[in-house]
């Protein structure tokens, strides 16, 4: 993959990977929605699409009230890493409306990468002015980054120079890098030599910062190459491995060092190496013409024309391979060697490290790849199969949700005589009866004040035994004895009614409350039976509704899968067009090597003749 | 002179300048734009209504799981159960547990379940402090309403007693 290729693609990884570091500074628990919660764990697993996908439906369901502007802007950033550009647009407009989101400054953050994505480098600029307040520390970094690349893009050098030295930290390899090609671009190249030979003095931890180093060893070299000092450029260009991503770039500049340090022959040595590497690199193919070159200013004329001769029929032949294989992008081999590698991958980026270039091109594929926009073809082609593949998926799962439709409805009639058995039995009629009776007979109570009502057990039994005790006295003689019985049994009578008397509110107090939590019960039933109707009522219009549901979706996946098969083929077209287009213009670099070298050819020979002729006339 | 040409493109690095096929370019990226909201909209209602036709808000329980810093325990795998009768048994991956200690939610069961009283319990294995095998478990008495019923199995670290908590709370 070109080198170039990873920082778009980095940068989008990496605001996702700023998410998983945003959210993880904060307490673990601190999800006040559990939904929230479930698509970091998804993001945290790089599932990135189902987190997108099921924040939507958070965000659908309302289920998101604490966090819904960061879950919007969260889904904002998923859908732009899956290159849904408008809507992740739509959504980091909305808050950067907003007068009072606590994210607008993020949203900013996130138009102005969306921006510089799309070439919008003016607007992207302007949106990152509207950022108030400071970010969260790995944004703020990406922040000035992207200013930087953005005034980088308007060629405004030095203030990108200015905005790197100041945000720079000294051991970010790739912000060292913008920064001295910022400066080297903006006629500082004293500053950019001092940053450069700083960034390759420090210790690379990965094959990226190495690759970085190396080109930033080629920028030295030139620079030295500048100013004359052939040595210390030799000196750097002899650490680049020769047989690495930069070894084309190295081994030229290399010869042409040697060259203007007045080394003829050692100039030759690299281009040998690099005609012997066959690349494809249209640098690399400069090595035939130089060889030429060299030697016809080294007084070398007779090598001179047979290196250009030999130029010639290596530039003849590559072109004549050219043809074949511009021709062979139409006869479909390219694509079908291409094509099935993007089957069963997931959306987004990552797939691109793991292809298997196509053979049928042979190398000129590296010619084709060096185009961005091919890529970007390559992955919408990507994305298209995974989405076939995802509807195929989901045609294939239609009988399943017909099978579970099925399955509630079965479910349902088999409820339905159970419902008409609730429905036909009156006991709920007869209880309700019997407490609006109760309700009536407290109320008669009430109102009458009838303390002997609503007695408990004791009190009954004391009632039963005073009226044991009367018929008993009735059945004694008159006379002192009786008149005492008489006087205890009325004092005992007093003392009872008294009582009862004293607990008639509490005990009524204690049948209404009762009565209410039967009453709630009762309602409680009456709602489930309502309920159950209802259920009963609305269930085949539901039932309905799904099926017209699914019927519906399995036509949305028709239609769908149509429109992806047409755009496939749209986008294979316009992926061989470039193809074809990056090759001919590589044909066409290649012919004007072979018309110079022709050039060359005749200058030789018609020198030679004039001076022979001069010879002669001498 | 006209090496002097070569040799400026040798020392500025030479690029093609792409071509502008940008109007089909973008058509085609408008298109796909479309195309993937579409189904990322069909893939929501494909979702909503599995969970609808499966788990209907009547019945639906949903059991999560948190766990908070995890430095005295790491889960290994869980067994849920409801009202006795194991529902499922999962098994984590490291990716998994790296996810969950942090910060992430697992929506680890959805299942249904009758209304009235229930009981939740959770069965957590693990690897506990000094790297020996644990084993704990945490319970949750619950009432089901015709409300979608969210249950939180959160495993805490209590720093004062230097080993796990496992707690359950309603949402």
């Amino acid at each position: 993959m070109p080198c170039r290729l990873l920082v778009p693609r980095l940068s989008l990884v990496l605001i996702l990977l700023c998410w998983s570091t945003l959210a993880s500074a904060e307490e673990a628990t601190s999800f006040k929605d559990l939904d929230y919660g479930v698509a970091f764990f998804d993001l945290y697993q790089e599932r990135y699409y189902s987190s997108a996908v099921n924040l939507g439906i958070s965000l659908q369901q309302q289920k998101l009230r604490h966090h819904k502007e960061e879950a919007e802007l969260l889904l904002g950033s998923m859908l732009l890493y899956y290159g849904m550009h408008d809507d992740a647009e739509a959504l980091f407009t909305r808050h950067t409306q907003l007068q009072q989101s606590p994210v607008s400054d993020r949203a900013w953050f996130y138009m102005a990468k969306l921006r510089y994505q799309r070439g919008l480098h003016d607007a992207g600029l302007k949106a990152l002015l509207n950022i108030q307040g400071q970010l969260p520390d790995e944004l703020e970094r990406e922040r000035y980054r992207l200013q930087a690349m953005l005034l980088m893009a308007q060629e405004r050098f030095d203030l990108a120079a200015e905005v790197s030295r100041q945000t720079q930290s000294p051991d970010d390899l790739f912000a060292q890098y913008n920064l001295a090609v910022a400066l080297k671009k903006s006629k500082k190249t004293k500053e950019s030599y001092r940053t450069l030979y700083r960034l390759i003095s420090l210790e690379a931890e990965t094959p990226e910062a190495e690759m970085l180093q190396h080109k930033a060893r080629i920028i030295l070299a030139q620079i030295h190459l500048e100013y004359g000092n052939t040595e210390n450029a030799i000196a750097l260009l002899l650490k680049i491995p020769f047989d690495g991503v930069f070894a084309d770039q190295a081994l030229i500049t290399l010869a042409w060092t040697y060259y203007q340090h007045g080394e003829s022959a050692s100039a030759l040595a690299p281009l040998r190496l690099l005609k012997e590497r066959n690349s494809t690199d249209i640098q690399a193919k400069e090595a035939w013409l130089l060889e030429g070159y060299i030697q016809e200013h080294a007084n070398a004329q007779h090598e001179a024309k047979k290196s250009y001769n030999n130029a010639i029929t290596h530039y003849q032949r590559e072109i004549n391979k050219l043809d074949e294989v511009i021709d062979s992008l139409g006869d479909g081999r390219f694509l079908d060697q291409l094509l099935p590698q993007l089957h069963g991958v997931s959306q987004g980026w990552g797939w691109e490290e793991h292809l298997d270039l196509p053979k049928e091109s042979g190398p000129y594929i590296a010619v084709i790849l060096s185009r961005d926009h091919f890529f970007e073809a390559l992955k919408n082609l990507h994305d298209l199969r995974y989405l076939n593949d995802q509807l195929s998926t989901w045609q294939s799962d239609m009988p399943s949700y017909q099978h579970m439709l099925k399955l509630r409805q079965t479910r349902y009639n088999e409820f339905l005589p159970l419902l008409a058995l609730v429905k036909g039995n009156k006991h709920y009629e007869s209880l309700i009866r019997q407490h609006q009776q109760l309700t009536q007979q407290l109320n008669e109570i009430d109102q009458q004040e009838a303390i002997y009502q609503l007695l408990d057990e004791k009190a009954i039994k004391q009632l039963d035994r005073l009226s044991q005790i009367e018929t008993t006295l009735e059945k004694l003689p008159k006379g002192d004895l009786y008149d005492d019985y008489q006087q205890r049994y009325q004092h005992l009578k007093g003392l009872l009614m008294w009582e009862l008397s004293a607990s008639f509110k509490p005990r009524s107090w204690q049948r209404r409350k009762e009565l209410r939590a039967q009453q709630q019960l009762l309602d409680s039933a009456a709602e489930k039976r309502k309920n159950l109707t209802k259920t009963k009522l609305t269930t085949p219009q539901m039932f309905a509704e799904y099926e017209a549901q699914i019927n519906d979706m399995g036509y949305q996946i028709e239609t769908l899968s149509q429109r992806i098969d047409q755009l496939y083929t749209l986008q294979e077209e316009d992926l061989l067009e470039q193809a074809a287009d990056a090759l001919q213009q590589y044909r066409n670099q290649l012919m004007l090597y072979r018309d110079q070298a022709y050039y060359r050819v005749a200058y030789i020979k018609d020198s030679a003749l004039n001076t022979r002729q001069v010879q002669a006339v001498e | 002179m006209r090496f002097f040409t070569i040799c400026l493109l040798l020392l500025s690095s030479i690029s093609f300048q792409a071509h502008s096929s940008t109007s089909t370019s973008e058509d085609i990226d408008s298109q796909l734009q479309s195309l993937k909201k579409e189904i990322m909209q069909l893939n929501r209602q494909l979702f909503i209504l599995e969970e609808e036709l499966l788990y209907p808000s009547s019945t639906q329980l949903a059991v999560y799981l948190s766990v908070d810093v995890g430095k005295y325990f790491t889960v290994d795998n869980v067994e849920l159960k409801i009202d006795g009768k194991t529902v499922t048994h999962y098994l984590y991956t490291a990716r998994e547990q790296k996810a969950l200690s942090r910060g992430g939610v697992q929506r680890l069961y959805v299942g249904n379940v009758h209304s009235g009283e229930h009981q939740l319990t959770a069965v957590f294995n693990g690897i506990g402090p000094n790297q020996r095998p644990l084993q704990r478990a945490a319970s949750i008495n619950f009432n089901k309403a015709k409300e979608v019923k969210n249950i939180e199995f959160l495993i805490r670290d209590d720093e004062d007693k230097q080993q796990a908590q496992f707690l359950a709370k309603e949402w």
